[in-house]
């Protein structure tokens, strides 16, 4: 199994993803509303809940379809709340339209039962991408996408100007709509395969990076992909080799490049450039001090308290008294076994042969004993007519030990296997085989 | 002026007692009707099945975990901690499956039913358990520190999680011990016959039995023996001798949940979806699985229906096997409403997917 076969699917649904979230992104960042991806994405897991308390799976296109519905509510809310005179900023509104969502999602959840993993579900992993959802997410992106190129005007202008869209007389709330619906639509598609983390680090990742260089739609968009793809690239390689999950290593990787490429932006473009490349330096010399200052507080903080060990260790200790308390029931068990026996063998057996006997855990176990051991006849006989004499003794246990009878004494006294009755032949073969 | 303070005050009067009246109406009809039956709360719902069929109709048992929820993972809830405030007894596996166990039976207020106490019950006491871990360390992901704590899923154990149960419903109602005992030989006897067939179960005994299986070693033992010109395999019956094709089968499982039934039956689990336990899969373990799958031709896959059911399916669909996905408990899944039912339930759908091909 070579890389391809496994990454390649996750690898497509990672470009497909780029290519929509970038552009989206470079809305988002205009319109600054960052959150509203977070907000829209949770609205499409509570639909997905609200589709699994009516019993509909997770992975159906109904479960599917139910997102879409919710996902369109919400648009609907962001759109009619855009003021045109911010009283509250419209991020405040998002951000308690996500919570509500959130709260909402736990609510059904506990009020459904075997709901426990939806929300790991919900989360995704882009590592269990398949084609077929490939497929369908790319289809549904590039209709979005061609709704966006044809109203390309409208949009851009609203994300750029509000302003300038009112005094050109556009319908801003139903050009909002439209705008949150194809938002929506997207992302119930994203999340559901990429999970919410790595939806909006697609959508916003590419999108600063492409900011930070040029303020011209074409060129951003350029960069945004290609930047996109490297990253991508570069995540999904270092995830398959170092053995880590992907999302949260695509995610780390955006991370660092952001910061490498803010430093380089930083050197570049700073008049003098020796002091800014002497700040950088002074940086990561403190960023490494840090680091050492976590990681000793961290094992100076470990020593002290009752950590996570200590627990274990507690466990272990708890486990060794268990198996003690059982070695010594079972001890228990051996010496009341003992007084269940005849106590005529007493005449024959030492007191070790006897507990070794009662040790034994069944009928099979006692007949192997008898069989095996190096015994004297007399002891032997003994212990088959107590083996035969015992009323709980399997048939098909009898027959056997009959059978060392029978070879012991050429006899079988007419024991009856099948009865529970044999008194005569047991005193019978007593008398054979014990005087 | 006056006047208003004294309709105030006789608004309040009455409202203090109306309040009283509704706080006290639950409680007397609750009052007896614990005196009649016993209140048993279980974690699981096989705890369940089987204190029923112990208790009979001198108990009433509810379970805590749901039969297609996880085990590990209960997120407390006001109603949980009043349940457990009304339990005369509390039945839970004892080992740490339950985490979430002990902080809910200190919220609940309830010192009957603390570990060690007469109204608490460890289910798994006298078990033999399986996959202790030889170090202990989280560098081992989830583990259970005292071995596999899933013991519900052996027909086997059952019988002794019923003795412990029913040693525990004799300590709450003394009275009703010699009932209780009744039951428990019956049921116990009920497991065996369903085990092992009732021939068998005549003839060589249950303990024999029950030993031989745990040991894996009752088919080998069956195949070498004859009884009056037939060959004991033949007259093996129950669970035994439907799931005999399943032997030697080699599967893989998502979690380590059918440790007891897979060893029992002599099913191979040859791998796991989760790298470590309760750690989720990560690339690389995953296609190593693949790998090995495909190299052993594994056509089996199977998984409790609270993972999530999507990566067990992608995973199957890659090297084209059958994934099984069903109930880890009863109640989890149409038709499985007992102990008794999750066995017929997962031999049936073992059975139809190894012979898919």
């Amino acid at each position: 199994m070579n890389i391809l076969e496994i990454m390649a699917a996750p690898f497509a649904e990672c470009m497909v993803l780029v290519a929509i979230h970038t552009y989206l992104g470079i809305h988002v960042l205009k319109r600054r509303v960052i959150f509203v991806d977070l907000a829209l994405a949770q609205t499409a897991a509570l639909g997905t809940t609200m589709g699994f308390m009516f019993g509909i799976m997770p992975e159906s296109g109904s479960s599917l379809l139910f997102s879409i519905v919710f996902a369109t509510i919400g648009a609907a809310i962001f759109a009619l709340t855009r003021m045109k005179n911010d009283v509250v900023p419209q991020e405040a509104i998002i951000g308690l339209f996500y919570a509500v969502c959130a709260a909402l999602a736990i609510l059904v959840i506990q009020k459904t039962s075997g709901a426990e993993h939806i929300d790991d579900i919900l989360v995704g992993s882009i590592l269990w991408a398949r084609w077929d959802d490939v497929g369908i997410a790319a289809v549904a992106y590039f209709a979005v996408g061609v709704v966006h190129f044809l109203f390309r005007k409208q949009f851009m202008l609203i994300s750029e100007s509000p302003k300038k869209a009112y005094e050109a007389g556009l319908n801003i709330q139903f050009w909002d709509f439209i705008f949150y619906l194809t938002f929506g639509f997207v992302i119930s598609f994203s999340v559901r395969i990429a999970g919410v983390l790595l939806v909006f680090v697609f959508l916003v990742a590419p999108a600063i990076m492409a900011f930070l260089l040029t303020p011209k739609l074409k060129y951003q968009l350029i960069i945004g992909w290609a930047t996109g793809t490297l990253v991508t690239v570069m995540g999904l390689t270092v995830s398959y080799y170092v053995d880590l999950p992907s999302g949260p290593t695509v995610i780390a990787l955006y991370g660092f490049v952001l910061v490498l490429q803010g430093v380089g932006l930083y050197i570049v473009r700073a008049p003098a450039k020796i002091a800014a490349a002497r700040n950088v330096v002074l940086c990561v010399g403190a960023t490494i001090l840090l680091s050492l200052g976590v990681y000793y507080l961290g094992i100076w903080l470990s020593n002290g308290e009752e950590t996570e060990n200590t627990r274990l260790a507690e466990a272990a200790v708890s486990l060794r008294t268990e198996n003690l308390k059982v070695e010594h029931e079972r001890i228990n068990a051996v010496e009341k076994h003992i007084t269940e026996l005849d106590p005529w063998l007493t005449k024959y057996l030492s007191q070790e042969q006897m507990s070794a006997y009662a040790y034994c855990a069944d009928s099979l176990e006692r007949l192997e004993y008898i069989n095996t051991l190096p015994l004297k006849s007399t002891q032997r006989a003994a212990l088959v007519i107590s083996f035969l004499a015992d009323s709980d003794t399997p048939v098909f246990f009898r027959m056997q030990a009959l059978e060392i009878v029978k070879s012991l004494s050429r006899n079988n006294f007419e024991y009856d296997i099948d009865s529970c009755d044999n008194i005569e032949a047991i005193e019978k073969m007593k008398k054979a085989l014990l005087q | 002026m006056t006047h208003i303070i004294k309709i105030r005050t006789a608004f309040s009067r009455v409202l203090a007692i109306s309040l009283l009246t509704l706080l006290c109406i639950p409680h007397s009809a609750q009052a007896k009707q614990s005196q009649s039956q016993i209140n048993v709360v279980v974690t699981q719902t096989a705890f369940k099945s089987i204190a029923k069929s112990v208790g009979g109709d001198k108990v009433t048992v509810s379970a805590i975990v749901k039969g297609n929820q996880d085990p590990h993972i209960v997120r407390p809830k006001p109603s949980l901690a009043t349940k457990l405030k009304e339990a005369d007894l509390f039945v839970a596996t004892g080992l740490d499956l339950e985490l979430w166990a002990p902080p809910l039976v200190d919220m609940s207020n309830n010192p009957n039913i603390r570990s060690g106490q007469n109204g608490y019950v460890s289910a798994s006491a006298g078990i033999h358990i399986s996959e202790k871990p030889s170090t202990v360390s989280r560098a081992e992901g989830d583990v259970h520190v005292y071995g596999n704590p899933h013991i519900h899923t052996s027909p086997l154990n059952g019988k002794v999680i019923a003795e412990n149960i029913c040693t525990g419903l004799c300590k709450v109602a003394p009275n009703d011990c010699s009932f209780f005992k009744n039951n428990l030989k019956k049921f116990k006897s009920d497991v065996d016959i369903r085990m092992f067939g009732k021939p068998l179960v005549d003839m060589l005994g249950a303990k024999t039995l029950t030993r031989l299986a745990e040991q894996r070693k009752l088919y080998s033992f069956l195949e070498g023996k004859e009884y009056k010109g037939s060959r004991l395999i033949d007259l093996l019956g129950g669970w035994m001798k439907k799931a005999m094709p399943l032997r030697h089968l080699k599967i893989v499982t998502f979690h380590k949940n059918w440790g007891y039934f897979t060893t029992v039956f002599g099913i191979e689990v040859v791998g796991y979806m989760e790298p470590k336990p309760g750690i989720p899969p990560s690339p690389g373990h995953v296609s190593s699985l693949i790998e090995k799958m495909k190299k052993e031709n594994i056509k089996v896959m199977l998984a409790a229906n609270y993972f999530d059911t999507g990566k067990v399916r992608g995973v199957a669909q890659k090297v084209s096997a059958e994934a099984v996905i069903t109930a880890l408990s009863p109640e989890g899944e149409p038709h499985m409403n007992t102990f008794f039912d999750q066995f017929d339930i997962w031999i049936d759908k073992l059975l139809a997917a190894s012979k898919k091909e």
